[in-house]
C-alpha cells in the first residue's frame, strides 16, 4: 500500500483560508465509512468551461423523482443514479492587491477551493486539488490521469492578469504544481495499455524495469546534491522533480501487468474535436474498467475557450456565446453547447454501466462529478454551481435526487465529503466549512 | 527629482524618450487632461521616504474612501496595506496605483485630488522602494530554476546525441503552460510525474538510435517461401530447384547495422560437367559473395559466406551462376536445389557517426573504465552545459560499470549512462548557481552562454559559445557578447526566434486552432490558414534579417504574399503564378501586422469581428499598456442581439453601463478603425450593409480618421519600441518583468533606438542588459 502523508506545505498552504475540520471522519455518514472499505471506488471529475445557461439546466422540482431539465435530458437512463445539486458556491476570497478576470478563479478553485494567486506567471499557486488528494492513496498503475479536450499552451485566450496555467487545467498536485493534461488519445492509450512493449519478452522487461529504476535512483541523487547548492525557490522546483521521480519509480515497478488485451485497439490521434472527446471518454471508461487508474479529471475545454460547436449548429465561439446579455438567440445556442457536453458524458456513463463487476456495474462503484466553475457565464457568477454527480460511489452516495441547498455553501464542502468517502484525512480543505450535508 | 517624475510619466502617459535621467524636458509628453499639477520648486523630496510618511497619508485620504471595506470599488481594496512591509509584498500593484494617478484616471474626476507635492512624496517612496532609482544600479532580479520546455528539451536532446532535425523527440510530451504570453516562463514550467515518465521513454528510444546494442541474431527464410525468378521448382523435402544460369530466389530482410553478416544456405547439387554447382548472392546485379555446393541429394550440405551490408532493408537475389548443360546424349545437366537461407549478424559493425562521436574509444583497446570515463567526461559537460567535476563523471562511470558488472553488453551500459544524463536535473533544468549573497553579481560564463543560446536558438550552446565560456571571454566583454549575437542571428538556428518568440508574441501559434464559420467564410481553407501564418512569420523574419526598424512590423514598405494570399486580399500583384512567397511593395490596405489576415482573424469571433479584441491586442501586445481586468459582476459587453446596425453602432448602444464604458472607450476605437477588415481579414466598405465609421482616437487622445491613420499612430507610438524590449526581455529571461526592470527597459530601448532601432539592436541590447547578464541571491533584503 503506497500511502504518502500530505506534505507539510499542502497543509500550511491551506491554513490561511480554511477552517480546520478535526471532526471530519466522525461527521461522515455511516455508509461513507463502509465505502472506505471497498476496494475499487473510483472518482471522475468532468469540467466544462464558460458557465451554463442555468434556466435550461436547473431541474424545476427538488427531491427524489425530480423532473429532468432540458439540458439534463440525456441523463434520463441514469436518473436513479443521478444526484443533481443546486446551491453550491465556487466563489473563493480574492487575495488583496491586483485584480484579475472572472474565469481563472472559476477553473482553479473548482477542485481546490482556493482562489488562484493573481499573477501572469510568477509564484503561481492555488491549492492541492481533491482528485490529487484521493490519488495519493491509490495503488493502481497510474495514480491518476488528467485529460483535456484542448491543448494546454497559449492557444485561445487566457484570463486578464492570470497565467494560462489557471484556465487550462483543474488538477493541482501541490498548491504550486499544476498538472499537465493529455489530449491525444493515442498517447493516452500508450500510457495506459503498454505495461509491456510490443515484442518484449519477460526477461527483457525485467531488465528494462531494473535499468529504469537505477536511472531514477541516480537522478534522485543528482537532485539531492543539486538542491544543496540552490536557493529556496529553486529548491521548490527540485522538490517537484524528486516527487515526480518517486511517482514514476512506483509506477514503473508496479506496472508489471500486461493489460493490452483490456485496452483493445489503439485509437488514432485526431484534430477533430468531437472525435477526440469521444475517443478520450472511451479510454477513460476503459481505464476505470481495466483498473489502470481510479482517479481522473477531464477538462472538456479550456476555461474561456471560444471554440464553435458546429456539430450542434453553433458557429459562434463558446465564450462569446456565454456572454449572452440575456439575448434569447445566444441563450439557445449556449443550451445547445451545454447539452452536447451532457450527451457526451451520458455516453461515458453508458459505457461505465455496461461494464459489470460482481453484481454491480463500474458506474455503481464510481463517483462521476460533472460541473462548470462558473454558474451563469454572462456575469461570471460563481453560484449556484451547475453540478451533478452520477454513480453510487460503491454505496456512499444516495442518488436519484435533486438536492437544493437554500443558503449557498462552498463547493469545497462537497470535496470534503468526497475525501471522506475515499478515506483521505485532511486537516482542512480550501474554503470548506465542513462536509456537505444531504448527499 | 527629474528622474522620479520621468520614470512614472514614461509609462503613465506613455511617453518614452522622456525617461532621460538628466533632463525634465519631455518632447512627446501630452499633459493628461486632468493629471496632477506640475511639482513646485518649493517641494523638496524627502531624503529617506517611508510608506508611513509619504504613501499612507495619501492613500488614506484620497483612495480609501472608495477602496476599502467589505465591498470596495472595483473589488480593489487597500485595507491591508498598513505598513511598509505589507505594502512591499505587492510592488507591482503600487506601480499601477501610480500609473492610474499619473494618467489622471484616479481619483476620478470630481473627487478631491492630492496636491503636486504630496504626489511627489509618494513617487519618491515608489522610486526608493519599488521601482528603484535608475542612477543607482537596478536590481537584476532572479530567474527560478528553469525546466527546459518542450522545444528546448527536444533541441537539447538532438544536439547532445547528434540526432537529425527529423528525429521526433517531443511529440509525446504535453505542451507547456504559458505565463506572460510565453511558454518559457520558469515559474510556470512545473515538473510532473507525467513528464518524468515520458522523459524516461524518450531517453530509452533515443539511445537505441545512437548507441545500438548489436547482438548477432539469425533471420531464416525457407526457399519455398522466397520469391522466385525463372524456373525455380518445388522438388520435395522443402527444396527448390534452380535449373538455369540466372535462376534466382529473392529475399528481403532488414539489417540492423552497417556490418558483416554470414549468409548460410542448405543445398545440394545435381552434378554435371567438371565443376560443382555455385550459388551467388547479388544485390542490384552486383555479386557480394558465393558458395560452392558439392553435396548430393542423399546428404545435402550447409554452406556459408560472409558479406558486408549497410543498415536498412535489402533485397538479395540468390542465383545459380554456373549452369552446365550438354544436350547430346547422354544429357548432362547441372542443377542446384536450395532448402533455406539464413543471415547471421551483425558482426564487426561500422558504427554510425553519431556513435563514434559519443563513444570515441574502443573499450578493448583502452580498457573499459578508461573508455567509459572518456565518454562521460565529454557528454556530461555538454549535457549539463558547464565544466564537470570528478564527482559528476565518477558517479556516471560507476552507474555504467554496475550495468556491465551485471553482464550487459558495453553498449547497453553506455545506454543506461546516457539515459541517466537525459533525466538528470542538471540536464532538464537550466541551473544557475545561487549567488552567495543577495547582491547582484555577473552570471558565470557558462550560465550566460546558456541563457544566450536558449534565447536566440531555443537550443543549448554550440562549440564556439562553449569555448568562449571556457576561456571566460563572454561575460566580461560587451564586444564579445555583441559579436556572438550577430553570429548567432546569422545561424539558421535563430529561426527559433520566429517560431518561438514571434509566433507567441504575435499570436501566430493560435492560428492553428482558429475556427471561422465555414458557411460564412468558405474560402478559409487549410491552405489559406497556412498562408496567413506564413505571412506573419516571413514578415517578422524579414524585419529581423534586414535590420529594419521595429516599426516596420506595423507599417513596413513591403508585403509578403503568395498567389493564394494575393487572391484573398484581392491584389493584382506580379508575378501572378507565384507559388512561393515573394516580397512586393505595399499595396493599398495591405502591409504590416495590423493589415494582415492573421492578426485580423485572430482578433475576431468565428462569425464576426471583435473591435474589443483588436483594441486589446494593440494595447496589450504592441504597446504593453493592457487595460485592467473588468470589474466582477458586470456583464461583458454584448455587441449582438436585439440592437441593429453595424457592429460599432450596436456596441455603442450597449455601452450604457459607465463601469464598462471606462475601459471600452479606450479599447474599442482602435478596433473600430479596423472595421474595414472582416473576420478573416478581407477588405470591406460596409458592415453587412451598414456604413462604417472608422474614426476615433487613441487612449491618450490622439485622433485618427481611419485605419491607415490609426496604424500610423501605433507605428509612431513611443510605447511600441519599449514594448518590443519588454517582450524580448520576458522571453529572453523566462520571467515576467518586475518594477525594477523599468530602468533596464528604458535603457535597452534608448540604446537600441540610438543605434538605429532595428529588431537586431533590440535583441542585442536585451542581451547586454543587466537583468540578462546578472542575477542576485534569492532573498533580497529590503
Amino acid at each position: 500500500m503506497i500511502r504518502r502523508p500530505l506534505s507539510r506545505r499542502t497543509v500550511l498552504r491551506g491554513m490561511g483560508t480554511a477552517i480546520a475540520l478535526p471532526l471530519l471522519e466522525a461527521m461522515l455518514p455511516r455508509r461513507a465509512r463502509a465505502a472506505q472499505a471497498m476496494r475499487k471506488l473510483r472518482f471522475v471529475f468532468l469540467y466544462v468551461p464558460n458557465g451554463i445557461n442555468m434556466a435550461d439546466w436547473t431541474p424545476k422540482t427538488a427531491g427524489a423523482g425530480f423532473a429532468l431539465s432540458p439540458t439534463l435530458k440525456p441523463l434520463a437512463p441514469f436518473q436513479d443514479r443521478l444526484l443533481v445539486i443546486t446551491g453550491l458556491d465556487n466563489k473563493t476570497p480574492e487575495p488583496p492587491g491586483l485584480s484579475g478576470g472572472g474565469h481563472a478563479p472559476a477553473s482553479s478553485a473548482f477542485l481546490t477551493g482556493v482562489h488562484p494567486v493573481v499573477t501572469g506567471g510568477s509564484n503561481i499557486g492555488a491549492g492541492t486539488s481533491v482528485d490529487q488528494l484521493i490519488a495519493q492513496t491509490n495503488t493502481t498503475m497510474l495514480p491518476s490521469v488528467e485529460l483535456g479536450g484542448e491543448p494546454t499552451g497559449t492557444r485561445g485566450e487566457c484570463d486578464i492578469n492570470y497565467s494560462c496555467v489557471y484556465t487550462t487545467g483543474i488538477a493541482w498536485r501541490t498548491p504550486t504544481s499544476p498538472l499537465p493534461k493529455e489530449i491525444d488519445p493515442a498517447q493516452l492509450f500508450n500510457r495506459m495499455f503498454a505495461g509491456t512493449r510490443p515484442g518484449e519478452t519477460i526477461s527483457q522487461r525485467v531488465v528494462r524495469v531494473r535499468d529504469r529504476k537505477s536511472v531514477l535512483d541516480f537522478v534522485a541523487d543528482d537532485a539531492a546534491r543539486l538542491s544543496a547548492q540552490l536557493g529556496s525557490a529553486d529548491k521548490r522546483k527540485l522538490d517537484e522533480f524528486m516527487d515526480s521521480v518517486r511517482a514514476v519509480e512506483i509506477q514503473v515497478t508496479s506496472s508489471n501487468v500486461d493489460n493490452r488485451a483490456c485496452g483493445g485497439a489503439a485509437p488514432a490521434s485526431t484534430n477533430d474535436y468531437p472525435t477526440r472527446v469521444a475517443s478520450l471518454y472511451k479510454l477513460l471508461g476503459l481505464a476505470m474498467q481495466c483498473d489502470v487508474t481510479r482517479v481522473a479529471t477531464f477538462m472538456l475545454a479550456n476555461e474561456v475557450s471560444n471554440r464553435p460547436y458546429p456539430q450542434v449548429g453553433v458557429t459562434d465561439g463558446h465564450h462569446d456565446t456565454s456572454h449572452h446579455g440575456g439575448d434569447p438567440v445566444k441563450l439557445k445556442k449556449l443550451t445547445a453547447i451545454n447539452t452536447w457536453h451532457v450527451q457526451q458524458a451520458a455516453a461515458f456513463l453508458r459505457q461505465l454501466d455496461a461494464a459489470k463487476e460482481g453484481d454491480a456495474s463500474v458506474l455503481d462503484n464510481t463517483v462521476v462529478v460533472y460541473g462548470a466553475g462558473l454558474s451563469d457565464g454572462d456575469m461570471h457568477n460563481y453560484e449556484p454551481v451547475a453540478l451533478w454527480i452520477a454513480g453510487r460511489g460503491a454505496g456512499a452516495l444516495n442518488p436519484g435526487r435533486h438536492l437544493v441547498i437554500d443558503k449557498p455553501v462552498p463547493l469545497a464542502n462537497l470535496h470534503v465529503s468526497l475525501l471522506g468517502m475515499a478515506g483521505v484525512k485532511v486537516a482542512s480543505f480550501g474554503n470548506a466549512t465542513g462536509p456537505l450535508a444531504g448527499i | 527629482m527629474g528622474r522620479v517624475r520621468n520614470v512614472l510619466l514614461c509609462t503613465a502617459v506613455w511617453v518614452l524618450s522622456a525617461c532621460s535621467q538628466t533632463s525634465s524636458q519631455q518632447p512627446f509628453e501630452r499633459e493628461p487632461p486632468s493629471g496632477p499639477p506640475p511639482p513646485s520648486a518649493a517641494c523638496t523630496p524627502p531624503a529617506a521616504p517611508s510608506f508611513a510618511e509619504q504613501a499612507l497619508p495619501l492613500v488614506t485620504r484620497f483612495c480609501m474612501n472608495c477602496h476599502s471595506g467589505s465591498s470596495p470599488q472595483g473589488n480593489f481594496s487597500l485595507d491591508s496595506y498598513t505598513s511598509e512591509s505589507a505594502a512591499l509584498a505587492n510592488p507591482a500593484m503600487w506601480l499601477r496605483v501610480s500609473l492610474r494617478m499619473q494618467a489622471g484616471e484616479m481619483p476620478p474626476a470630481g473627487l478631491p485630488r492630492p496636491d503636486a507635492c504630496t504626489v511627489q512624496g509618494f513617487e519618491a517612496w515608489l522610486t526608493a522602494k519599488v521601482t528603484g532609482d535608475c542612477r543607482v544600479a537596478a536590481d537584476p532580479g532572479t530567474v527560478t530554476l528553469h525546466r527546459l520546455n518542450r522545444t528546448e528539451y527536444a533541441n537539447s536532446v538532438r544536439a547532445l546525441l547528434g540526432l537529425p532535425e527529423s528525429y521526433d523527440v517531443a511529440s509525446a510530451l504535453p505542451d507547456d503552460a504559458t505565463g506572460y504570453g510565453f511558454d518559457d516562463v520558469a515559474d510556470v514550467l512545473a515538473m510532473a510525474p507525467l513528464l518524468m515518465e515520458k522523459y524516461g521513454d524518450i531517453a530509452e528510444a533515443a539511445v537505441q538510435q545512437v548507441v545500438p546494442v548489436l547482438t548477432p541474431s539469425l533471420t531464416h527464410t525457407e526457399a519455398l517461401a522466397a520469391t522466385a525468378d525463372g524456373t525455380a521448382n518445388d522438388v520435395g523435402d522443402g527444396f527448390r530447384m534452380l535449373f538455369s544460369g540466372g535462376d534466382g530466389l529473392f529475399i528481403t530482410t532488414k539489417f540492423p547495422a552497417d556490418a558483416d553478416y554470414v549468409v548460410r544456405t542448405r543445398a545440394y547439387q545435381e552434378p554435371a560437367g567438371p565443376d560443382d554447382a555455385k550459388l551467388g548472392f547479388f544485390e542490384d546485379g552486383d555479386m557480394l559473395g558465393q558458395v560452392t555446393v558439392p553435396a548430393l541429394k542423399a546428404a545435402p550440405g550447409t554452406y556459408e559466406t560472409r558479406i558486408h551490408v549497410k543498415a536498412g532493408n535489402h533485397t538479395f537475389e540468390v542465383a545459380f551462376i554456373n549452369d552446365f548443360y550438354h544436350p547430346d546424349p547422354p544429357v548432362q545437366d547441372r542443377n542446384v536445389a536450395v532448402n533455406w537461407f539464413e543471415f547471421d549478424g551483425p558482426y564487426d559493425p561500422v558504427m554510425p557517426d553519431s556513435y563514434r562521436q559519443l563513444v570515441p574509444c574502443d573499450p578493448i583497446v583502452t580498457g573499459e573504465k578508461a573508455c567509459v570515463t572518456q565518454v562521460f567526461e565529454r557528454l556530461a559537460a555538454l549535457a549539463y552545459r558547464r565544466p564537470v567535476s570528478d564527482d559528476d563523471v565518477g558517479r556516471l562511470v560507476n552507474l555504467v560499470e554496475s550495468v556491465i558488472a551485471q553482464g550487459d553488453p558495453f553498449a547497453a551500459a553506455i545506454q543506461i549512462g546516457i539515459e541517466a544524463i537525459l533525466q538528470s536535473p542538471n540536464f532538464l533544468f537550466r541551473v544557475e548557481s545561487e549567488a552567495p549573497t543577495s547582491d547582484a553579481q555577473n552570471l558565470e560564463d557558462h550560465e550566460l552562454a546558456t541563457r544566450l543560446s536558449y534565447f536566440l536558438w531555443s537550443a543549448p550552446p554550440d562549440a564556439e559559445l562553449r569555448a568562449l565560456a571556457d576561456a571566460h571571454q563572454l561575460s566580461s566583454s560587451d564586444t564579445a557578447l555583441a559579436a556572438q549575437v550577430d553570429r548567432m542571428l546569422a545561424d539558421p538556428r535563430s529561426h527559433a526566434l520566429v517560431v518561438n518568440f514571434a509566433d507567441q508574441w504575435l499570436g501566430t501559434r493560435d492560428l492553428a486552432d482558429l475556427s471561422p464559420d465555414p458557411k460564412q467564410f468558405p474560402t478559409f481553407t487549410p491552405q489559406l490558414r497556412a498562408a496567413i501564418q506564413q505571412e506573419m512569420e516571413l514578415t517578422f523574419d524579414r524585419v529581423l534579417r534586414q535590420n529594419l526598424p521595429v516599426q516596420a512590423l506595423v507599417d513596413p514598405d513591403f508585403l509578403m504574399v503568395d498567389q493564394l494570399l494575393a487572391g484573398h486580399y484581392g491584389l493584382a500583384v506580379e508575378p501572378s503564378n507565384m507559388t512561393d512567397f515573394v516580397s512586393v511593395p505595399t499595396q493599398p490596405h495591405r502591409g504590416g501586422l495590423l493589415r494582415m489576415a492573421g492578426f485580423l482573424a485572430l482578433t475576431s469571433n468565428p462569425t464576426r469581428t471583435s473591435p474589443t479584441k483588436r483594441g486589446r491586442y494593440v494595447l496589450d501586445r504592441l504597446l504593453c499598456t493592457p487595460p485592467p481586468a473588468p470589474p466582477p459582476n458586470v456583464p461583458a459587453l454584448s455587441d449582438s442581439g436585439a440592437a441593429t446596425g453595424s457592429v460599432r453602432t450596436r456596441m455603442e448602444q450597449h455601452r450604457a453601463n459607465p463601469v464598462c464604458a471606462a475601459c471600452h472607450t479606450r479599447l474599442d476605437p482602435i478596433g473600430f478603425a479596423l472595421e474595414n477588415y472582416d473576420a478573416i481579414g478581407q477588405w470591406r466598405t460596409d458592415d453587412n450593409g451598414f456604413p462604417l465609421d472608422t474614426t476615433g482616437s487613441m487612449p491618450d487622445g490622439r485622433a485618427f480618421s481611419g485605419p491607415d491613420d490609426m496604424i500610423g499612430l501605433v507605428r509612431d507610438d513611443p510605447h511600441l519600441p519599449r514594448c518590443v524590449a519588454e517582450k524580448l526581455l520576458t522571453y529572453g529571461l523566462g520571467r515576467g518583468v518586475t518594477p525594477p526592470d523599468g530602468c533596464s527597459l528604458d535603457s535597452i530601448t534608448q540604446s537600441a533606438l540610438a543605434s538605429g532601432g532595428s529588431l537586431r539592436d533590440f535583441i542585442k541590447n536585451t542581451v547586454l542588459s543587466r537583468p540578462f547578464r546578472m542575477r542576485r541571491g534569492e532573498d533580497k533584503p529590503q
